[in-house]
């Protein structure tokens, strides 16, 4: 039961950020871009989450008890979840700057396609 | 063609990325990270607060949140420089003109989300949350005054001002901490309240306080800044 559902959380993380590299690679649209790199921080999130997963363990919110006897003994792994806390800002950091360089571009070019954008480099 | 390389090149690497994490999963069976193990255990004569998240966040890994904040700052001058902003303009004329029910839905719940977003914020040294989860609750609340078309001009500079403060109160917490007890971000306030209650944890409560501020001013300035430029 606990390598099944190990399996499922990777599984899952490895699906949602390589299916969103592949988006971002192959789309055309610069707004379907940002969505496939928004999959792929996802997914990278998700796999993070799942090194710091321990089957059948509490989250790492202990009472007085819990935390002067042996703690590591009943808790999952709290340090993957404060990095993802901070991955999770920063996402949304970058996906707000992505977002006005499109708005940016389009101003300027009247244009959000990708190849579209390489005549106008020239 | 390119289409198909692209896919089995990218099949290939979630393949081994799956071996990889499967590979680490059967190593470490159901033990703690060294790190984590240290966290947990010495969580509670450390700082005496149940969330020890927290308290890695907060404390532990500080200098890691001081460097995150100073991301979402940099990401909003980067905003501020790619666009000009000059009042009200083509996306909010694409909104539609909010109707009844609308209006009357953003007078009831906005109330409700501020509270809820200030009881997160308050908490996060108690319970899931905190300044980041907190801050995103209440700038998210914030969009609901623009849908319901509440247009009038913001003062700028004091959203700018209190953002700029309570950075400012942040790192002077971080700089008294080497006064008092020669580290960067110390707890000096260490023995204040009881385990459990609101006013515990020394500085956490304050310094997650502070967080919440900048990332609701940061979240505010992020969706009005999409709707007037």
């Amino acid at each position: 039961m606990a390598l099944v559902l190990e399996i499922l959380f990777y599984l899952n993380g490895i699906i949602l950020l390589t299916g969103g590299l592949i988006i971002a690679i192959i789309s055309r649209n610069i707004i379907k871009m940002i969505i496939g790199f928004v999959l792929a921080h996802t997914g990278v999130n998700i796999i993070l989450v799942s090194t710091g997963y321990i089957f059948n363990r509490m989250p790492p919110i202990l009472n007085k008890f819990q935390q002067t006897n042996n703690p590591a003994a009943i808790s999952v792994d709290p340090v993957p979840q404060a990095l993802v806390l901070t991955s999770i800002v920063i996402g949304v950091a970058t996906t707000s700057l992505f977002m006005f360089y499109a708005l940016r571009y389009y101003r300027d070019n009247g244009t959000i396609d990708r190849d579209s954008m390489e005549e106008h480099n020239d | 063609m390119k289409k198909i390389l692209i896919l089995m090149i990218f099949s290939f690497l979630a393949v081994s990325l799956m071996l990889f994490f499967m590979q680490i999963n059967s190593s470490k069976s159901s033990m703690q990270s060294i790190s984590g193990d240290y966290y947990l255990t010495s969580n509670a004569k450390d700082f005496n607060i149940p969330n020890v998240v927290t308290s890695i966040v907060t404390q532990y890994r500080g200098y890691d949140t001081i460097g995150e904040i100073t991301i979402l700052f940099l990401s909003i001058i980067g905003v501020f420089m790619l666009i000009k902003t000059t009042g009200f303009s083509e996306i909010s004329k694409l909104l539609q003109e909010p109707g009844t029910i609308v209006h009357t839905a953003t007078v009831i719940l906005f109330p409700i989300i501020m509270l809820f977003g200030a009881y997160i914020i308050i908490n996060g040294h108690l319970s899931p949350g905190g300044g980041f989860q907190g801050g995103a609750i209440i700038g998210s609340g914030m969009l609901l005054l623009f849908l319901a078309g509440d247009k009038k001009e913001l003062n700028r500079t004091a959203t700018h001002i209190v953002e700029s403060i309570s950075v400012s109160i942040i790192l002077l917490i971080g700089l008294l901490g080497i006064y008092y007890l020669n580290a960067f971000f110390a707890n000096f306030l260490y023995s204040l309240g009881t385990f459990g209650s609101i006013i515990s944890g020394g500085i956490i409560p304050i310094i997650y306080i502070l967080i919440g501020v900048k990332v609701t001013v940061e979240f505010f300035h992020l969706s009005e800044y999409l709707l007037r430029s």
